[in-house]
């Protein structure tokens, strides 16, 4: 418990409040409440301070974060109430505090957790679906390509009846629908229609995928080296699908470096605004390079790995290109490759 | 005999089955089409060289594992894999039990002609094969144990004489189930008996 008067100083303070922030009385009294209250709560509780002293509210209840002494944070619920003031006393605040610190740490790793399930769900499903779409895919193109060969080698030898050729025709135009069927299907299932288009700050994306991608960086022992810009502006995009497109930048980065054994591995992650204000996020290996494979690697289903499914990179790209962005690759000097993906930002900044 | 040959397609997709037997008509192949590896295995084959074009992903059970069933009955009629999703892995077991051929959907129909033409070569010469060894065998049953006992020396290289000590007879006497043995067989040399004896024990 403590209170404060209407300038926000505080002049008196519990036993249990100056443990809470580990002040001594004469240190919490030479401190007004803003002074111990975190920047990004300041604001809020500033608020509902003046309607208090407006006389607008008589009390209010707020969640908010205090600076321990030495800087660390700690989550509180604030119940703050106006007391009136009694002939030369003057009206003061007080505040009844509760250490909800363990409760919203838990709350963040379940909620941690939970972004992180979706994620793996969303990622397994994202192979999963390009190994069905393959197949099915392949069955309506087998279909027209044996339906179309058929009635040439019977035109070659002049036994292809008019018919005979009508009723493949047809079929040909129903099997070609049914690939494309499956080719919307696809998009749609990919591109989740209508995508969510949030503000997103790219450090969060990129720290949280550098987060997961960690374990295999040090197993593979890869240097990591990140350029991370701080003010960048925020990116308009689906947080999942733009993680899941910078995941499969570092994980192809990992598997280019994997057979490198002559040099080291250096993983680069850098950030920058480009030109028509888009945020710029490159990603350099010091892998085994594109090759002369440079011109393919978007193309679906070509790959270079014995299990790939040859889809990574053209979802990728089409996810950047769906949020209005690019999705590019360069050769690396003097080794691996350089790949580079931009995305307009929306003009505001994160505070 | 000549008989004329036969394809067997597998594959649960209809239109797969449909365009595939008319492509493959369209060359004067003769087809059967199974929409399950059950359907085909009720089917007795046909005493005509025959093949299976053989679809990795069917409902009931993998093709790999039909493959295997297959070789369990001792069916023995050469397969060609296709496949719409073939990994490396699948496509080296596959081979390695025996396929002609794995391809991967959609595939160059002349690949897959040429593929059923290497698999028609192979059964129809597993076919004779088979018939001169069940040919083979029927003669042989008919020989006597003393003339199956005289010939199994001969072909490992006993001269007559020692033939007859090794059985405590007069050499005469073992050249007689010689020569009979040796017309049994309908074989014309002592070589040609060989090789006969060999077919025999290697089938």
């Amino acid at each position: 418990m403590m209170m404060a008067d209407f300038a926000g100083r505080i002049f008196a303070a519990n036993r249990a409040f100056r443990n809470f922030l580990g002040y001594t009385e004469s240190e919490l009294y030479s401190r007004t409440f803003l002074d111990v209250t975190y920047e990004e709560d300041r604001k809020t509780n500033l608020e509902l301070v003046r309607e208090l002293a407006e006389g607008t509210r008589q009390h209010f209840q707020i969640e908010k974060r205090y600076y321990r002494k030495g800087g660390t944070l700690v989550w509180a619920r604030a119940n703050v109430v106006i007391v009136p003031g009694t002939g030369d006393l003057a009206p003061f605040w007080l505040n009844v505090v509760e250490d909800i610190t363990a409760q919203k740490e838990a709350q963040q790793a379940l909620r941690k957790t939970e972004a992180e399930l979706a994620r793996v769900s969303n990622l397994t499903t994202l192979g999963e679906l390009a190994a069905s779409i393959a197949h099915e895919i392949n069955q309506p193109l087998t279909a027209v390509t044996n339906n179309s060969n058929a009635c040439l080698r019977l035109l070659a030898s002049h036994r292809l009846q008019p018919e005979v050729l009508h009723r493949t025709l047809k079929e040909i135009v129903t099997d070609a629908s049914r690939a494309s069927a499956v080719v919307a299907r696809l998009r749609a299932a990919i591109m989740k229609e209508p995508a969510e288009k949030l503000e997103l700050e790219i450090n969060d994306l990129i720290e949280e995928v550098l987060g997961q991608t960690g374990p295999e960086l040090e197993k593979n022992g890869i240097l990591l080296e990140c350029r991370l810009t701080n003010a960048l502006p925020l990116v308009l995009g689906d947080r999942v699908q733009l993680q899941q497109v910078l995941l499969n930048l570092i994980t192809n980065a990992i598997e280019a470096m994997a057979p490198v054994a002559n040099r080291p591995r250096l993983l680069v992650v850098e950030f920058g605004i480009s030109e028509l204000e888009s945020v710029l996020i490159v990603i350099r290996d010091s892998g085994i390079g594109l090759g002369s494979d440079g011109a393919r690697i978007f193309a679906p289903f070509f790959t270079t790995k014995a299990n790939g499914m040859g889809m990574g990179l053209p979802i990728s790209r089409s996810i950047a290109e769906g949020f209005g962005g690019r999705l590019w690759a360069k050769p690396n000097f003097p080794h691996g490759a350089v790949f580079s993906f931009t995305l307009p930002t929306t003009g505001r900044s994160f505070a | 005999m000549s008989a004329q040959p036969l394809v067997f397609i597998v594959d649960d997709d209809p239109s797969i089955r449909s365009t595939l037997t008319f492509l493959l008509n369209s060359v004067g192949l003769k087809v059967e089409s199974f929409d399950s590896a059950d359907g085909f295995l009720q089917r007795r084959l046909p005493d005509a060289p025959s093949c299976l074009v053989l679809d990795v992903r069917l409902p009931d059970l993998s093709g790999l594992d039909f493959q295997r069933e297959l070789a369990a009955r001792n069916i023995r009629i050469p397969v060609i894999f296709v496949t719409g999703h073939g990994d490396i892995p699948m496509s080296v077991r596959a081979m390695k039990n025996g396929a002609v051929e794995f391809l991967t959907k959609p595939f160059r129909d002349q690949d897959l002609l040429d593929a059923i033409r290497v698999a028609l070569e192979r059964d129809r010469y597993q076919r004779e094969e088979e018939k001169e060894v069940a040919e083979l065998r029927k003669r042989f049953e008919s020989l006597t144990p003393r003339e199956r006992e005289v010939i199994s020396m001969v072909v490992s290289g006993m001269l007559n004489k020692h033939v007859a000590v090794q059985l405590g007879t007069a050499e005469n006497t073992v050249k007689v189930h010689r020569s009979r043995a040796m017309e049994k067989m309908h074989a014309q040399s002592l070589p040609d008996l060989v090789r006969m004896i060999e077919k025999l024990t290697h089938s």
